[in-house]
């Protein structure tokens, strides 16, 4: 409970959207995963600190790709959930779905 | 493989990259927008991609930097001083009105003073422009008691003995002289007069000053005979020249002689007074010898190292050694020696400068005592706020801080409204000055805003928002969290409201004292401008002009000229009369003697008495309305060669034979041909100088018996006198046409020229007295609006309970009324003793008058009455059961 306690809503985001696309998870799709799923505007920069945040509280891990022509010969950062990460997600999930219960009729109103 | 890539815009990159300093990720960013630059590239244009890249570069390293603050440990805003300012400026801007309001007031109140302060910079502190001026020094013999400052103060002879004695290496390294002289420049379309200036050779050296064009004059060039070479301001050469560089060397015409052109002095220098001809001081055989006719300006250039006080104290030995050596002609004086600032600076302009500087100064603290109310208000508004966040555990400290920075802000938004009303001030001031004043009038054009004026106005602005922002911090600080809530919607504490009490009754008691003294200003000016001048001023053409000896050399030649000159003005159309005069009546000039009653024990020269000294034409006292109270006028018949005669004035007659008669006693004026005058008539008082008053003793000569060289001419007119000006010119040049007229004005200008010193006063102290009546009206209207606003609930409740809307009205105004009349009381007495020490001040321009601060009294009281009837009626006209709903 002590890791939940330290992340906040987008940073749970930006982990669900990481663990969402897989082997291809690096900022650029990352972004666009969340504003298309969450509905929600994000800051490049603001992504930037929280990939970075996710990586240095162990939640994320990264590793770079092959230099590539269209980037300018610079590489990808790929991000993967660590195992903390995902325990921590299932943490809030059941959280969430723990205090839900018995709530449907007022969180799935329209 | 030659693949080409179009990739983002480098100089956008190098940016960028450089934003991002060394973080771990920034090759992935770089390359994610590389990525992401393309896919735009592909999908809209290269254009649009590059200005996406752009606006990342700017955007992208901030959205970073801010992000990571709001949420690490440490950083939080609220703890950095760079938060409290943001905060600051977020509080200033929620409330509009209430920011412009205490913006106006500061900028008021800073602007006031930087204007002031530019002024006093400009006119004591660093008058003249010119390189060596803070090393150079006056020297002059003054009378113990004497008003005045030290141009005119050396004797020739006494200054070639004072050079002589410090030339041998003192604290003195060299030493000039100046005397002033104007004299016409013939030889163009029209001959003109000019401000010229004789000057012992290295004179501009030793100001700094170099001459680029030509040279200025070498020693030698002061003996007679050498001495006809001319240095031309850069202002004359380009108007009357045509800025022709061949000027250097040829000659031109002044007073008749041939004078050579040796140099042309550097932009904008015309040191001393608006000179525009320099000329080598040359001093004649008779000059060396004479100490009495103290003429001459002495300037002395300190060695490197010496202090001011070292000359003193070198002059101080080399005067007692001339004291001790010509006791009849120093034995009264003093030397003095002073900086240049004192010692030819204008007298009066350091009492006019500390009066209005400490005017702005009170303007300025009416406008913290506002501002400081204003705030108050806001911090109650805030009270909740800082209860808690005190409970919750910030430290007081803190709280102060912030609040405090929040001042500094407010501060630093009105030091611009400051600096922009100061140079408009000073603008006025200088644009409104003619020109003939002002250039006597040394660092009169180098007022402005400058960074020395901006640097004062900065400093001032900080100390200021101390001043402010401290009451209301603390205050604001020292609230405990129960007491803050139990006030409820109200959110006012008591000590608060008190406080702001205070301070409206102080801003009262502050600006009756101003306008009291702007009010005495005014009406002394009002009384030298259209109070009675002895004489009357309208319709009068006036002007002067000066007989140079070389075409005028005696007097038969000179009254011939004027009595031509007075009947060839005569024939003019719409004149009616003319006279000519050695000094016309509130010009800026005088010439006084001393005399000896016949008959009484002779005294020692220093020891006669003195009166104002005319020479008149027949028809002077005819042309001026002044009436002739005993005997008779002078006529034409009153001739060199007949009897001497004068006519004294009134107070002259008063003062020798109170209940007498004046006529046929004899007035004798010592000299080198003593004179002895019989009195055959008494003229009525008249001013020339407001500061001395009507009653100055003044002895009138016919003309034709002393002919002066440099003469006034009146014209009474039916018409616009200064219409007749080219009239006048044509029929002098029908009789001399090299013989040129200046200072040409209507005796209206002339008197308004001559008290524009206490016109600009008034003027200014108006100013001072308007903005703070302003300043505390509107103080009394935030507090008494500010009262109603927050006991709506109470008032609805007792209107409810009975209480008329008249009694509503009555008590919110009985609240204004005893505010502004404890205010009132305070600021009468204060008031008081302003008067009295403006009257000290201003002498001749102030006078104390109770009537006056009566007057301002009720009409203070009235304006705060009036201030607080607005939010008084909107307290009586409220709907009683909607505010107690609220």
């Amino acid at each position: 409970m002590q890791a939940f306690s330290s992340i906040g809503e987008f940073e749970q985001l930006v982990l669900l959207a990481v663990l969402q696309l897989g082997d291809e998870a690096y900022a650029v799709p990352v972004r666009d995963l969340i504003i298309a799923r969450a509905g929600r505007q994000v800051a490049r920069g603001a992504l930037y600190t929280a990939l970075e945040r996710l990586e240095a509280k162990g939640l994320l891990a990264s590793r770079l790709g092959d230099p590539l022509a269209e980037r300018g010969g610079r590489p990808r950062r790929y991000f993967t959930v660590t195992p903390q990460g995902l325990a921590l997600l299932r943490d809030a999930r059941a959280a969430v779905a723990n205090l839900s219960r018995g709530l449907e009729s007022v969180l799935e109103r329209q | 493989m030659t693949h080409r890539r179009l990739g983002p815009p480098p100089r956008a990159v190098a940016l960028l990259s450089r934003r991002l300093g060394a973080c771990a990720f920034r090759e992935s960013i770089l390359g994610d927008l590389d990525e992401e630059h393309a896919a735009i590239t592909r999908r809209r244009s290269r254009a649009a991609a590059d200005a996406f890249y752009w606006w990342q570069a700017i955007r992208l390293p901030r959205d970073r930097r801010n992000s990571s603050r709001l949420n690490f440990p440490g950083s939080k805003p609220g703890v950095s001083f760079m938060g409290d300012v943001s905060i600051a400026v977020r509080q200033t801007f929620k409330q509009p009105a209430h920011t412009l309001l205490i913006i106006a007031a500061l900028g008021l109140g800073l602007g006031l003073n930087a204007a002031v302060y530019g002024m006093g910079d400009a006119l004591l502190v660093n008058p003249f422009p010119f390189p060596n001026a803070q090393r150079l020094a006056v020297v002059g013999d003054k009378r113990p008691g004497d008003f005045g400052n030290l141009t005119e103060a050396a004797s020739p002879a006494n200054f070639l003995d004072w050079r002589a004695q410090s030339s041998g290496g003192g604290p003195i390294a060299e030493m000039g002289a100046f005397d002033w002289w104007s004299a016409n420049l013939t030889g163009g379309d029209e001959p003109e007069r000019i401000q010229a200036c004789a000057v012992t050779p290295g004179f501009f050296a030793m100001l700094g000053i170099n001459i680029a064009d030509g040279r200025e004059f070498l020693p030698g060039e002061d003996t007679p005979g050498r001495h006809r070479v001319v240095v031309l301001s850069r202002g004359l050469w380009e108007r009357r020249f045509g800025s022709d560089r061949s000027i250097v060397g040829r000659t031109v015409q002044i007073d008749g002689h041939a004078y050579t052109v040796v140099g042309i002095g550097p932009d904008e220098f015309s040191f001393p007074f608006g000179t525009e001809a320099w000329v080598p001081l040359a001093f004649e055989a008779a000059d060396t010898a004479d100490r009495n006719s103290r003429h001459l300006t002495a300037i002395a250039r300190l060695a490197p190292g010496a202090t001011f006080d070292d000359a003193r104290a070198h002059m101080s030995v080399v005067a007692a050694n001339l004291k001790a050596a010509h006791p009849t002609e120093n034995a009264a004086f003093e030397t003095l020696v002073e900086t240049l600032a004192d010692g030819v600076g204008d007298a009066g302009s350091a009492t006019l400068i500390v009066v209005w500087q400490v005017s702005a100064l009170i303007v300025l603290l009416i406008a913290c005592a506002n501002i400081a109310s204003l705030l108050l208000a806001r911090g109650a508004g805030r009270a909740r706020e800082m209860a808690v966040r005190l409970a919750i555990g910030a430290n007081r400290w803190r709280i102060v801080r912030q609040l405090m920075v929040e001042s500094f802000v407010l501060a630093a938004l009105a030091v611009p409204v400051a600096l922009g009303l100061a140079w408009w001030v000073i603008r006025l001031v200088r644009v409104n000055m003619p020109p003939r004043i002002a250039q006597m009038v040394p660092g009169w054009n180098e007022m402005q805003v400058d960074a020395n004026v901006m640097l004062v106005t900065v400093a001032a602005a900080v100390v200021t928002s101390l001043l402010f922002g401290l009451l209301p911090a603390l205050q604001s600080s020292s609230l405990t969290l129960v007491d803050t809530l139990k006030e409820g919607a109200r959110g006012s504490t008591g000590g608060r409201m008190r406080m702001r009490r205070v301070l409206v009754a102080a801003e009262v008691a502050l600006a009756l004292p101003l306008l009291v003294a702007a009010g005495m200003t005014a009406v002394g000016t009002q009384r030298f401008l259209n109070g009675p001048q002895g004489y009357d001023p309208d319709g009068l053409l006036v002007f002067r002009l000066t007989l140079p000896e070389s075409t005028y050399p005696d007097q038969t030649a000179r009254v011939q000229f004027t009595e031509r000159a007075i009947d060839a003005f005569e024939s003019l159309p719409g004149v009616t009369a003319v006279a000519a005069t050695n000094i016309i009546p509130s010009s800026s000039s005088n010439w006084r003697v001393r005399y000896e009653l016949e008959g009484q024990p002779a005294a020692t020269p220093n020891d006669r008495p003195r009166a104002d000294y005319r020479t008149i034409t027949p028809g002077w006292f005819d042309t001026m309305r002044m009436p002739i109270t005993r005997g008779r006028a002078f006529t034409r018949l009153d001739r060199a060669e007949s009897q001497l005669v004068a006519i004294v004035s009134d107070s002259f007659a008063e003062r020798h034979w109170p209940g007498e008669d004046p006529l046929g006693k004899r007035v004798v004026l010592p000299g080198d041909t003593t004179a002895t005058l019989t009195i055959v008539g008494t003229a009525a008082n008249h001013i020339h100088d407001w500061f001395l008053g009507p009653h100055v003793p003044t002895i009138y000569r016919p003309a034709a018996q002393a002919m002066p060289t440099a003469q006034g001419f009146v014209l009474r007119t039916t018409g616009d006198p200064s219409s007749l000006a080219p009239l006048a010119r044509r029929a002098l040049a029908a009789i001399d046409p090299a013989q040129p007229i200046y200072q040409v004005s209507t005796q209206r200008q002339l008197l308004k020229e001559r008290t524009i010193g206490p016109q600009y006063a008034a003027a200014m102290m108006a100013l001072f007295g308007v903005i703070a009546l302003l300043l505390s009206v509107v103080g009394l209207y935030a507090l008494i609006g500010y009262y109603v606003e927050q006991r709506r609930q109470e008032i609805g409740v007792r209107m409810a309970l009975g209480a008329g809307r008249r009694d509503i009205l009555r008590q919110m105004l009985r609240q204004a009324a005893t505010l502004a009349g404890i205010g009132v009381v305070i600021g009468v007495a204060a008031a008081w003793a302003t008067g009295r020490l403006l009257e000290s001040a201003f002498f001749g321009i102030a006078q104390h008058d109770v009537r006056l601060l009566a007057f301002f009294a009720c009409a203070l009281s009235a304006a705060a009455l009036l201030a607080a009837y607005v939010p008084a009626r909107r307290a009586a006209t409220l709907d009683p059961l909607a505010a107690m709903r609220e």
